[in-house]
């Protein structure tokens, strides 16, 4: 169990170490994390065999030194990488590589029409500023409230003669430019049957931007 | 601060579509923040500034996430002309109502608790990406965590799995 100070001890041992910095709060965190990290750390160009409790930094680099700060919007890691070594995997966080991250999401719904009709609607997000990469956007659809993906209506349809068996179809349509913002347009036919009357098409959107990683 | 997520409804006031979050970068891909709708709609802004849906009237704020249930829903706006929020939601069905006054109310409570500390009322709002769970009647009902098999875990820090920690018989 973690022996615990009483508040006097903490407030007498807070007290001191701001003198010795000179009130200096900053100086005080990075003085207790140069002490944290230094058993990881080797002096400048001295490969280190072994680097403190429990870490090897052996075969690194250590001339190579980046610059590495940390204040209240997180962690700054200048000209080099964040690695995370363990026996399952290597992760490396240094920039060379994209993911995609969710810019924006929301749903859409658009109900069915009439037999052999088609209706369609949209959303437009113009508030993401897209910049430099022009994002993409995935999408599912749903019936109602029933939680399958009937990608089986796309099956049903066939591009010269319609529908071939029964019921209808549904796709959505992507557009959009760096200055127009982000469309997404959902598009319901219903064949003759009429089963699809009364129902919603529905569906999940994301707004999708390329990142470094 | 006022998040939420955008609710577009159409004539009848019913909702067409929704929005939960929008994040804006610069050129550099450098994340800004996330768009705060709310302040925005305080501000006397309008929502066509966000986005737009074509089988749409109008597009307000709504102060919690509760993602395609949404649709369950009609609006009800309250207000002067120019200056209209979300005053509740009916559910379509049971007519259930979700009160904005009754939301915000909770929310203040819960600040006013914290004494100037930052408040979690994630379990009151939900979030763009853990959504409000309601029943077929449009009311909140209680997050259940997701029944998992017990199955050999190996975590990546540790080298053992969780039948070896002793966390499984």
């Amino acid at each position: 169990m973690t022996e615990r100070m009483d508040t006097a001890e903490y407030l007498e041992e807070l007290a001191a170490a701001l003198a010795s910095h000179g009130s200096n709060i900053a100086a005080l965190r990075m003085a207790e994390l140069e002490q944290k990290v230094s058993p990881y750390l080797a002096a400048p160009g001295v490969p280190s065999a072994t680097a403190g409790s429990g870490g090897s930094l052996a075969g690194v680099d250590t001339a190579y030194a980046p610059t590495v700060a940390m204040g209240a919007a997180g962690l700054f890691v200048t000209d080099g990488a964040i690695t995370v070594t363990n026996a399952g995997s290597v992760v490396i966080i240094d920039g060379t590589s994209n993911m995609f991250k969710i810019q924006a999401s929301g749903t859409k719904t658009q109900d069915w029409p009439a037999t052999w009709g088609s209706a369609a609607s949209g959303v437009t997000v113009t508030g993401a500023a897209p910049g430099g990469v022009f994002p993409a956007v995935i999408g599912m659809l749903r019936n109602g409230r029933t939680p399958d993906v009937r990608f089986t209506y796309f099956l049903d349809w066939d591009a010269t003669t319609g529908p071939i068996s029964q019921t209808g179809r549904w796709y959505f349509n992507l557009s959009g430019t760096d200055d127009l913002g982000i469309s997404l347009q959902v598009v319901v036919s219903q064949a003759a049957t009429g089963s699809m009357n009364g129902m919603t098409a529905a569906l999940r959107y994301y707004v999708l931007k390329e990142a470094g990683i | 601060m006022v998040l939420g997520m955008l609710l577009a409804y159409d004539a009848a006031g019913n909702v067409v579509a929704t929005l939960d979050h929008v994040v804006q970068y610069d050129d550099n891909g450098t994340p800004l923040g996330l768009v705060d709708f709310g302040a925005h709609e305080d501000a006397g802004g309008e929502m066509t500034d966000v986005w737009t849906a074509s089988n749409a009237t109008g597009s307000k704020v709504w102060p919690e996430w509760i993602g395609g249930r949404a649709h369950d829903f009609r609006v009800e706006l309250v207000g002067p002309p120019g200056r209209k929020r979300i005053g509740a939601l009916v559910h379509k069905v049971s007519g259930h109502r979700r009160e904005r006054a009754e939301i915000e109310a909770r929310i203040a409570d819960r600040i006013d608790a914290a004494h100037g500390q930052p408040a979690d009322i994630r379990d009151l709002v939900g979030g763009p990406d853990r959504p409000l769970q309601l029943d077929d009647e449009g009311k909140t009902k209680a997050r259940v965590p997701n029944a998992r098999p017990a199955l050999p875990l190996v975590s990546a820090a540790g080298q053992t799995n969780s039948r070896q920690r002793g966390e499984l018989p």
